[in-house]
């Protein structure tokens, strides 16, 4: 639940994303070096495996979020989740704006569902770092770039392994679905109790007319091929 | 930790490195305008025009990419460049811009990115340099609509190379695919009727470990040099853009191309006229990576089980996905196979080469 309270990550300049992870390793290391730690390296590597444990879910959660307007509401804390009753089992319910809660816990549930296969991935990379090491699959290390390198390399495997999970594409799926879902209800709620209806039918309508006029066109000057 | 061997003052050294490469961290700024010329040719999208090293003299070549990302990262930087590669060796090059989709053109459908865009830019094209016929470069989803230009205007192509195309959507192992086929479409679709740029953003984000050990990630060596930064840079921008698509055409291209792989079977229907590979006219050069997590060797390869053999040739590249076209061994290898391809007479045999 901690992920799911936390505030989203500020936008950061490309390139400090880009080193984020390997600026963190260095001042971790840096660190365990002037607290005389026996195990520097290896103290910098846990503590970056925290931190991707905490920080691919955040990362997940604000990239599968449903649109920039849904943020505040798919990230806020929803300490009941688990004691409510199961949107699905409780059929069409007549208030829009339960419906449209509905539609978050929903949303919720199959974010989580598919953000459980993410879970502990910093540890999992770091146990496979530390075996890849130990077993000598990976040639000894002589620079931060080297193990930082490794360390990437580990995280991809793991991830990897992740994706290649059987129901990954279906857990997916469910969470597009749940968004729309959640995207559609958030539409009849504002057209029911603000007032507010979106002109898509009749734009869509028109966008499809349009296209239809040019097709007509094309084929009416059909050009030699 | 056992098989580690760095030193503090490495670890410091590095700390105060990366620091200095923060501080000097500059916002990316636009994207170069090289080309000489822009030609509108239907709604959104333009040609754009970068001439030849030797003016207008070669056969002039028409560049199709994906209607996924934007055009531009096959202009990334000065010297680093896949329309520049080619313009060294001589051809006047046409780029596609498809333009970035909004509501109003929800309802183009892949016949008319295929019928009406590719054909009026191939008409163009001709017109201007005076030619029967153009060569023709697809990348990724453009090579999908460039196969099928090539097939219902199979006399204005002189010769197709097609770079990461996916022919057979149902080959094992392929994850878009997989996910392609649990969605239905219509569900992703926004209120304007375009599928939102960010979802397939994130689809792609989520894919990105399966990336190739070699092109995962930068290589923090590489940032070293402030131009390798200023790329990078340039990348990660190019990486984080993409357009809406217009729905109708995204729709279709799920269902057609994923979901039923008509393009395999030989069943696409465009305005009526089928897209049938076996009939390709013009020889073909099939690029593809053999690490690519986009599209799967075999997904790419199962072209070569299509064209008749005496058209078909084949070069297979290490590494992934955007290094064919982006990556430093892609812009070379790639760009000088695909010239020599077109500019060759005489091609019997299938050429295969490793590039490492």
């Amino acid at each position: 639940m901690a992920e799911a309270t936390a505030s989203p990550p500020p936008p950061r300049a490309p390139l400090a994303a880009e080193l984020d992870g390997y600026q963190r390793l260095l001042i971790a290391w840096d660190e365990a070096l002037n607290a005389g730690s026996d195990d520097p390296a290896g103290q910098a590597l846990a503590v970056l495996a925290r931190h991707v444990d905490q920080q691919r879910l955040r990362q997940l959660r604000g990239l599968l979020c449903p649109g920039g307007l849904y943020e505040a509401l798919v990230l806020m804390p929803m300490p009941g989740l688990d004691m409510l009753p199961d949107p699905d089992a409780l059929g069409s319910w007549p208030a829009p704006g339960l419906a449209m809660w509905q539609a978050v816990v929903a949303y919720r549930r199959r974010l989580d569902h598919l953000l459980a296969l993410y879970d502990g991935l910093g540890t999992r990379s770091l146990e496979r770092l530390q075996a890849a090491l130990a077993e000598g699959v990976a040639p000894p290390v002589r620079s931060p770039r080297a193990l930082y390198g490794l360390w990437q390399r580990c995280v991809d495997a793991c991830e990897a392994e992740v994706l290649r999970v059987p129901d990954y594409s279906a857990r997916l799926a469910a969470v597009a679905r749940a968004a729309t879902r959640l995207r559609a209800e958030q539409r009849r709620w504002a057209a029911q109790w603000l007032g507010i209806h979106s002109a898509s039918e009749a734009q869509r309508a028109l966008s499809d007319e349009i296209a239809d006029i040019r097709r007509q066109l094309r084929l009416m000057a059909r050009p030699g091929r | 930790m056992t098989g580690v061997r760095v030193t503090a003052a490495q670890v410091r050294a590095e700390r105060a490195r990366v620091q200095a490469w923060l501080d000097a961290e500059q916002p990316v700024g636009p994207w170069p305008t090289r080309e000489r010329e822009r030609i509108g040719i239907e709604g959104k999208a333009v040609l754009r025009f970068y001439p030849g090293s030797n003016g207008a003299a070669g056969r002039p070549l028409l560049l199709v990419y994906s209607l996924v990302n934007r055009p531009d990262v096959l202009d990334l930087a000065p010297g680093h460049s896949f329309i520049e590669a080619l313009q060294r060796r001589g051809h006047p090059v046409y780029l596609m811009d498809w333009g970035r989709p909004d509501a109003s053109d929800a309802g183009v459908s892949m016949a008319d990115y295929v019928n009406g865009y590719l054909i009026k830019a191939l008409q163009q094209v001709r017109q201007r340099h005076a030619r029967r016929t153009v060569d023709v470069v697809g990348i990724c989803q453009g090579g999908v609509l460039a196969l099928c230009l090539a097939s219902l205007a199979p006399r204005a192509i002189h010769r197709l190379a097609t770079l990461v195309t996916p022919v057979d959507f149902h080959t094992p192992g392929d994850l878009l695919a997989g996910w392609a086929r649990s969605v239905a479409p219509e569900d992703l679709v926004a209120e304007d009727g375009n599928l939102p740029g960010h979802v397939l953003g994130g689809l792609f984000a989520l894919l990105r470990p399966l990336r190739a050990a070699t092109a995962t990630r930068t290589a923090v060596a590489e940032l070293s040099s402030r131009r390798r930064r200023e790329r990078l840079l340039r990348l990660l921008d190019w990486q984080a853009d993409y357009p809406d698509q217009a729905g109708r055409a995204w729709r279709e291209f799920v269902t057609t191309c994923y979901r039923d792989n008509q393009l395999r079977t030989g069943t696409l229907q465009l305005d009526g006229h089928v897209v049938d590979l076996r009939r390709l006219g013009c020889p073909v050069l099939n690029v593809y990576a053999r690490a690519d997590h986009m599209v799967p060797v075999a997904a790419a390869r199962a072209l070569g089980q299509m064209v008749e053999p005496h058209r078909y040739h084949e070069l297979a590249v290490d590494g992934g996905h955007v290094g064919v076209f982006a990556g430093r061994r892609g812009l070379q290898a790639v760009s000088a196979a695909v010239s020599d391809f077109f500019l060759a007479r005489n091609q019997k045999s299938p050429a295969d080469a490793r590039l490492s």
